[in-house]
């Protein structure tokens, strides 16, 4: 389910993202402090953009979907991150892990664009 | 303080105008204008006393409809005596910090509609090309010319292609200012932990200062007329006593120049209202 992510970054904004909230239950997937997740309905943006036009930058809105790792573009993280996960030693840093294992650096993680 | 009213006036500390018509409001406006006429039933006043300051704001008119804030009023009152509580540097500071605070002016909305703009005339022409280019083959199936067809269908690829460009374009112009719009965002975010604390340190201080004044308050309650101890609890801020019994004590307690209008009957004159608050006293009918 694609959702609106709503980010505040003033106290006003904060606020008026928190009223909405509770004026709009339906509408709001979740809120954690000056952050919501509100529904991807025309009514969710319609909250959302009320309150980047009164606030302006300090409303942040992004359209996210959820994450699939079974998913091809997410193989080398998911295995990686299962195997590490999985390690015997917790000490162990990932780099020395990874090379041990063949699995992807850092590195090569960090270039990898999704 | 000097009190001018149609053609009378008064001087002195504590003067006593129950007997004349001026209402407590008009000469609550006479101090907050001080200096300045202000209108009272068709008749000029005029109040020349020290200017109000916060104190005045919060208990500087005791009058039976007034509601007093008992916290807000003692942190006022301790600031008036210039109390040091602990917390008022840190504050200080803080809101200086945070008024230093600039974000940089990013403008990403303007970005965003270039590339919902550019996006879809690209996709407008995308049907022109498909349609011209159907026409083509149709034409050339009957072996029919395809000359005024091809024509088209080459505006209809170049249109495309310049549309493509745009878009391209517009993207990359997005995803500069989206770059710089997660730049200010870490800066509007150190502005806000900052408005917090900003906030945190403001009740602290109010907090302090409450705490400060509480014992003097608690005495002056007992001092005042109308005020009982029982009211009083030892929690600094916890005053279950009525409005105008807070406001008196607090004057008493404040350090005041600015006139108290007092509008409810619990002096006999003007001068034991002046004793008893120590502060310059206007007694009026309310």
């Amino acid at each position: 389910m694609v959702v609106i992510l709503v980010v505040t970054y003033s106290r006003a904004a904060r606020q008026a993202l928190r009223n909405a909230c509770r004026a709009h239950e339906d509408a709001v997937v979740r809120r954690f402090g000056r952050v919501a997740l509100l529904e991807a309905t025309a009514f969710g943006a319609f909250l959302g953009l009320r309150l980047r036009e009164r606030h302006g930058g300090d409303v942040q809105l992004e359209r996210t979907t959820p994450l699939n790792e079974f998913e091809d573009a997410f193989a080398d993280a998911r295995e990686a991150a299962v195997a590490y996960e999985d390690r015997e030693s917790v000490s162990t840093p990932y780099a020395k892990f990874a090379k041990e294992r063949d699995l992807p650096s850092k590195d090569r993680l960090r270039e990898q664009e999704l | 303080m000097r009190v001018a009213y149609g053609a009378a006036s008064w001087s002195g500390r504590a003067l006593d105008l129950r007997d004349v018509a001026v209402s407590v409001r008009a000469l609550a406006a006479g101090v907050r204008a001080t200096g300045s006429v202000v209108v009272d039933e068709g008749r000029e006043l005029r109040v020349h006393c020290e200017p109000p300051g916060r104190v005045f704001e919060h208990v500087g008119v005791v009058s039976p409809g007034a509601a007093v804030d008992v916290r807000a009023a003692l942190a006022a009152v301790a600031w008036s005596r210039e109390e040091s509580v602990d917390g008022v540097e840190a504050l200080a500071a803080a809101r200086e910090e945070l008024a230093a605070v600039e974000v940089p002016e990013v403008d990403v909305s303007a970005a965003r509609e270039r590339v919902a703009e550019a996006r879809a005339a690209a996709e407008a022409v995308t049907a022109d090309v498909a349609a011209a280019r159907g026409a083509v083959q149709a034409r050339e199936d009957l072996d029919a010319d395809v000359d005024a067809g091809r024509e088209r269908l080459r505006a209809a690829v170049a249109d495309a292609s310049e549309r493509e460009t745009e878009l391209v374009a517009a993207e990359q112009a997005l995803a500069r200012e989206r770059e710089l719009a997660r730049e200010a965002r870490d800066v509007r975010e150190r502005r806000l932990s900052l408005a917090d604390r900003v906030g945190r340190l403001e009740r602290e201080v109010r907090a302090n200062r409450v705490a400060t004044t509480w014992s003097a308050f608690r005495d002056a309650v007992v001092a005042v007329p109308g005020g009982s101890l029982d009211d009083v609890d030892a929690e600094p801020g916890s005053f279950a006593g009525d409005d105008a019994t807070a406001a008196l004590a607090a004057v008493r307690v404040a350090n005041v120049t600015t006139p108290v209008v007092v509008g409810i009957d619990r002096f006999d004159d003007a001068e034991t209202a002046h004793q008893v608050l120590d502060a310059p006293v206007v007694l009026a009918a309310d």
